[in-house]
């Protein structure tokens, strides 16, 4: 039985360790631009914003490039991928890290206002529009 | 008021009176009938309730805000049906009808034990009833008439999504029963498992038909070549599967050698509490918007639940604690408790994820739990391998004959392939299904050990479908084509034949022709397609995806979106073994009602044990009136 408990403990311990140091590398915070464009470089971070009107560039082989606002502070975000909702004016939520003057997003979440509201009610809180 | 509305008074009155009888027959007093009576017509009047709400859908009554948001005039019959449960009040009035049916089957024999399950599966009742007439109301007027709905969300108008929900909650409520029988019976030092065994295996079973249609759902619908996101909403049906099967496993050793008592008292409250957290998290937008943790009045109603819940099991616990004496012996045990354990662990690695965005401003990558679940997954089928021979006779020397196969298995993989990860995978599989076929041939196989083979072989199929799927998928996101236009990826070529537009009832289709080509050879055309539906809604433009699938890799398309100059943009993904992702998956929970069927052993063991029970003075009465 003595035995058994030690190697329970032991597997425990373990366990424990290579939870948490997998929680602390993958742990992705919800900061604001201006807390990002103040740091100048961040990584793996999520970011709430809107996109600014008229701040969009379309570039070739699927990239786009756009500012994202927190009523504050701007920062200028690349991406590449489809993104079929695409829209300025809407709420995003931009997923990667800062450097160079550049958010590099690896993930966009766009959120139409209404959407979002009956989104939240409904079952499904995949959004068909950006992926990693 | 609405006719619904006091359909669910009259509902919460038969509740409470069902709850008081039971403490009266409990004191002695001789009214099972009339217990009987107030759990059929809870059960009646939460079903008349049910369908009010339902025919206010097929009238299309838009004044009644909930068919308001979820339907509209195009919907087609069968998604205007499962509208009825696309929402919260709707859900929680299926979670209500479906405990109103398991209370009134459950409670068969005629004792204190079940009077006492009865009251504590109605208090649970009464919770999800007074959320109903409260802030969850499904009956709420809007002071105008709208001509036309806000329309179902485009994406649950699949049958997958039509289907997942009522397969979620009938797994979701029939979770109570063990938990109720769990307190009652410990309460009155008495066994639990017999009464509430059957019940913890239909809702395993359905909680994994509904995790599975998810999943399927997720892959056929969202267009990202994945089934299993790690999402807040998907985890949270998967941390009471997980509590559960280890609890069928602790049930096993309980049943034989009267072990692990407390193990599987804790695993059926825990599940229980898993349960109400994820009817909470899904039903509640909670995760998607963390700033509405304290808006939303219900959230503190749940945590409520679960905390009564918690504490009536503790206190049980602490004054019976003499019940749970007795420990199980031998290998074999020793392997169920070690399987325990992984369940274990990987429940809290789900939950802590799930939780995070609760508890701290951020959340976790997918990469957290591929970086746990993983190892974990693969030390649950090498464990697999073990266990099912730890009964047999020269147990080492068949475990080494598995290690040999599956290291031979290994290597031959290695030298085709060259591909190491996936060369050990197939060797863990082989070892696996290796110690399954020696575990099982030669013994006797009842509808039970029939499910566990199942079951098992399931698991392994999974394991390796989960492995080839995530590990070796590939994805070619930045497709770009013009009509005529053709592109190489990987092995494969694509070639955009054209577009049609055609005009649906309610919706509008732009469907894509691409032909793949291998090795100049035509595969096959696939038709992904954007469906805009024609609704208020501003996300009603949904990409439809297409798939050709061969027995060891699946070839994945999907449409995002078409400009004015006709030319479209693609993701494509070749997934390899899916389709043992999903032959496992369905094995499982096949494994999981075969296991569950009535058998005739079953019957002569219950008249033993009833004479048995008889001697020691405890009441049994078998058929009770107008029951199944």
């Amino acid at each position: 039985m003595k035995k058994v408990s030690i190697l329970v403990g032991v597997v425990v311990i373990v366990f424990g360790i290579a939870l948490a140091m997998s929680f602390k590398s993958e742990l992705c915070p919800y900061v604001t631009v201006s807390y990002v464009v103040s740091k100048g470089k961040v990584s793996n971070v999520q970011v709430n914003g809107t996109i600014v009107p008229g701040t969009t560039k379309v570039l070739p082989n699927n990239t786009l490039m756009f500012n994202l606002s927190d009523g504050k502070t701007q920062m200028r975000v690349i991406y590449h991928g489809i993104l079929s909702h695409y829209q300025e004016g809407i709420p995003a939520v931009v997923v990667g890290s800062y450097y160079d003057g550049l958010f590099h997003a690896k993930e966009v979440l766009l959120k139409c206002p209404s959407k979002y509201k009956v989104m939240e009610e409904n079952y499904s809180t995949k959004k068909v529009t950006g992926k990693v | 008021m609405d006719v619904g509305y006091l359909f669910l008074l009259a509902s919460m009155f038969s509740l409470i009176v069902s709850i008081i009888l039971d403490f009266e027959f409990i004191r002695g007093k001789k009214c099972w009938k009339e217990i009987k009576y107030a759990n059929l017509s809870f059960l009646v009047f939460t079903a008349l309730s049910f369908f009010t709400l339902l025919y206010y859908f097929l009238i299309r009554d838009f004044n009644v805000k909930y068919v308001f948001l979820y339907s509209d005039t195009h919907l087609p019959l069968v998604y205007t049906i499962s509208a009825v449960w696309a929402g919260r009040e709707g859900s929680l009035l299926l979670w209500l009808l479906y405990l109103g049916i398991f209370i009134l089957i459950s409670t068969r024999k005629r004792d204190r034990i079940s009077a006492f399950a009865n009251a504590i599966m109605c208090v649970v009742a009464v919770f999800f009833n007074f959320l109903l007439l409260t802030s969850s109301n499904p009956f709420v007027r809007l002071n105008f008439n709208p001509p036309e709905g806000w329309g179902l969300n485009p994406l649950l108008r699949t049958p997958e999504m039509a289907l997942h929900p009522p397969a979620i909650f009938l797994g979701y409520a029939g979770m109570t029963v063990p938990f109720a029988y769990a307190v009652a019976a410990t309460y009155y030092r008495e066994e639990w498992i017999e009464r509430a065994r059957n019940y913890l295996l239909v809702a395993w079973a359905f909680l994994g038909v509904g995790i599975l249609l998810g999943a399927w759902w997720a892959y056929k619908t969202l267009g990202w070549g994945g089934y299993w996101g790690w999402d807040p909403v998907e985890n949270s049906s998967l941390l009471p599967w997980l509590t559960a099967s280890a609890l069928l496993h602790g049930v096993l050793v309980e049943e034989r050698r009267g072990g692990l008592k407390l193990i599987n008292y804790i695993l059926a409250v825990v599940t229980f509490d898993l349960v109400i957290l994820a009817t909470f998290i899904t039903r509640s937008g909670i995760i998607n918007s963390v700033h509405a943790f304290a808006r939303n009045q219900e959230a503190y109603a749940y945590l409520l639940l679960i905390g009564l819940a918690s504490f009536v099991a503790f206190v049980v616990a602490v004054k019976r604690k003499d019940v749970f004496r007795g420990e199980a012996h031998g290998i074999r045990n020793r392997l169920i408790q070690a399987t325990i354990l992984i369940f274990s662990l990987a429940t809290v690695t789900v939950l802590i994820g799930t939780l995070t965005p609760l508890l701290m401003r951020a959340s976790v990558t997918k990469e957290f739990y591929r970086h746990i679940e993983i190892p974990l997954g693969t030390a649950l089928v090498v464990l697999l391998g073990i266990c099912v021979v730890a009964i047999k006779r020269d147990f080492s020397q068949r475990v080494l004959r598995s290690l040999a196969l599956g290291a031979g298995a290994g290597i031959v993989c290695f030298g085709l392939t060259r591909l190491a990860l996936a060369s050990l995978g197939v060797g863990i599989f082989v070892f696996s299904l290796s110690g399954i076929i020696q575990g099982y041939s030669g013994r006797k196989i009842d509808l039970r050990k029939a499910g566990a083979i199942a079951a098992h072989l399931g698991l392994i199929l999974l394991f390796i479908g989960v492995m080839g799927s995530w590990m070796y998928e590939s994805s070619y996101t930045h497709i770009n084509l013009g009509v005529g236009q053709s592109v190489k990826v990987g092995d494969y070529t694509l070639k955009l034949n054209g577009f049609n537009e055609v005009n649906g009832n309610g919706k509008f289709y732009v469907i894509a022709y691409v032909s793949v080509y291998r090795d100049g050879k035509l595969i096959g055309v696939m038709h992904p397609k954007l469906v805009i539906y024609n609704l208020m809604r501003s996300d009603r433009i949904v990409a439809s995806v297409d798939i050709i699938s061969m027995p060891f890799q699946d070839i994945y398309i999907a449409m995002g979106s078409v400009t004015e100059s006709g030319i479209a943009s693609f993701e494509f993904y070749i997934v390899p073994l899916v389709s043992f992702v999903w032959i496992g998956s369905l094995l499982i929970v096949a494994g999981g009602i075969l296991a569950a069927l009535p058998e005739k052993r079953e019957r002569a063991g219950k008249s033993i044990k009833a004479a048995k029970a008889g001697a020691t003075g405890v009441e049994y009465a078998e058929g009770e009136t107008g029951t199944v």
